[in-house]
């Protein structure tokens, strides 16, 4: 950096309030994510119970009702249309989910703090773009607080926002798989619902960022939770029409219904780590700073 | 002895304060031992990779996912031990409340017959007594019912084994309200609290 020492020591507390803020705007995210994704599991039973009954509707021992006209035909309409209801639940919930990410993503990648302008006047202003050539918006990899510097702040969001990126390519198999229960001959349509937008537009903000997922990919047996952390979208897309033809057992809804509420990508423990880290980082060792969000986060 | 009753009265008061203490804690128990009953009664299905259907595809979630389920019914496990221990204290609170009256009784002597003499329709000392005694042993029962329930979770439990303690969990025979509401009742003696 060429604006010498004054430059350095004005761009660390600049650079303090962007990564805190980015990390509770992380947390923030992660708790959207989780709001969506609770909603997501309940609408996902719900259509799960509904098409069960559906499908054992014809065997259905109905009792005295057997004498009304038409009841069977009447059940299944409705049933249908609930499941109906019920999968548009489940889509929203997903593009929730999707939304929550591509924010995290976002706010994952917002951490640096560049220098405006030529940083010689007496005025130093900061910003979010970079502006000056050479500058990387790290503070040429000075800690940013007591030790760590601003890349790893980076690396350990990106580990965060990878679980989530690999849980999301969980449901969205599954929540395949639970479309084509409700129409199962349109199964590849699926793409044309407007979530391939979102999953394109997600794609090509991870491409523009390839070089940091490289980091990660290069130490998958520490993190992974499953094959999904290396999974590319296109495979994930190229799996759902792999689908076996048929009804799909109940105790594969079972697993489906678990694997959903689970969410094995998400290690929680890992997580739980990362954020002591961060917060012993940004608030133990800089006691006079003026934005502290220490509880909040 | 009036006074006496009175000081019994505050003890029923503290006593109540622990049952509904207990009441809290017996809903978080039923909460959790579904959870983990719930859990136990998936795995099996879980375990079996047929079951996978398009996640056959990929091949570790067949490990991860029970694995990822036994963790939380340890979790869980754990935090029913801890609720149980919780419901232990309060056994032991009630144990207390009784000792203490019982060294009150003591202390302050009383006669036989004024020890169970009714004052109109305030309760005599002995019954004051007696009523705490019975809430202790209550929940001292059913809390050892609990701990012997919980025993019998495992990975080896049946399904309708489990259905059938988590019926008895919910039940909890050895507080039956009715009684408890006698015992509150009597020290009441119409008044409201």
């Amino acid at each position: 950096m060429s604006g010498g020492r004054s430059v350095h020591r004005l761009w660390r507390p600049a650079a303090q309030r962007q990564v805190r803020n980015a990390w509770a705007m992380l947390h923030a995210h992660r708790s959207a994510w989780t709001t969506s994704s609770v909603a997501l599991v309940s609408s996902a039973t719900a259509l799960v119970n509904a098409s069960l009954s559906l499908r054992y509707l014809q065997s259905m021992d109905l009792g005295v009702l057997e004498e009304m006209d038409g009841i069977r035909n009447k059940v299944q309409v409705k049933l249908q249309r609930q499941q109906e209801g019920f999968l548009e639940q489940l889509l929203a919930s997903y593009s929730g989910l999707v939304t929550a990410l591509n924010l995290m993503l976002q706010t994952s990648k917002s951490m640096r703090t560049y220098i405006k302008g030529s940083g010689d006047g007496p005025i130093i202003e900061f910003s979010n773009e970079p502006s000056v050539a050479g500058d990387n918006g790290d503070g040429a990899g000075v800690p940013v607080f007591a030790t760590l510097p601003l890349c790893a702040f980076e690396m350990l969001a990106d580990e965060v926002v990878a679980m989530y990126e690999a849980e999301l390519k969980v449901k969205w198999l599954l929540v395949s798989e639970l479309y084509s229960i409700v129409y199962p001959e349109a199964k590849v349509n699926l793409s044309q619902e407007g979530l391939e937008n979102f999953c394109k537009s997600e794609m090509e903000f991870r491409d523009t960022t390839e070089e940091k997922t490289s980091l990660l990919t290069g130490l998958p047996n520490l993190v992974a939770k499953s094959d999904f952390w290396n999974m590319s979208w296109s495979q994930v897309i190229e799996l759902t029409k792999k689908r076996p033809n048929g009804e799909l057992h109940r105790d594969t809804l079972q697993v489906y219904l678990t694997t959903l509420l689970a969410e094995v990508n998400i290690d929680k423990n890992r997580i739980e780590d990362i954020t002591v880290m961060v917060n012993d980082e940004t608030n133990g060792v800089v006691p006079s700073s003026p934005t502290r969000i220490s509880k909040a986060i | 002895m009036e006074r006496l009753v009175k000081k019994f009265e505050q003890r029923y008061r503290r006593a109540r304060c622990h049952l509904a203490t207990w009441s809290d804690l017996q809903s978080r128990l039923l909460k959790q031992f579904s959870n983990a009953a719930s859990i136990l009664d998936r795995l099996p299905v879980l375990g079996e990779v047929e079951n996978y259907g398009i996640l056959k595809e990929v091949k570790s979630m067949a490990q991860v996912l029970p694995a990822s389920q036994i963790e939380s019914f340890e979790k869980i496990l754990s935090s029913i031990h801890s609720t149980l221990g919780e419901m232990e204290i309060i056994s032991k609170s009630l144990e207390k409340l009784w000792s203490d009256g019982t060294q009150l009784l003591k202390s302050e002597k009383p006669t036989r017959q004024q020890a169970q003499q009714w004052l109109g329709a305030q309760p005599s000392l002995n019954v004051c007594i007696d009523g705490l005694h019975s809430l202790y042993t209550m929940h001292h029962d059913e809390y050892l019912l609990k701990v012997a329930i919980v025993k019998a979770l495992s990975y080896n439990s049946r399904s309708e084994d489990m259905a059938a303690l988590q019926s008895v969990l919910s039940d909890q025979p050895n507080i039956p309200p009715d009684e408890v509401q006698h015992i509150f009742d009597v020290i009441a003696a119409g008044d409201v609290w």
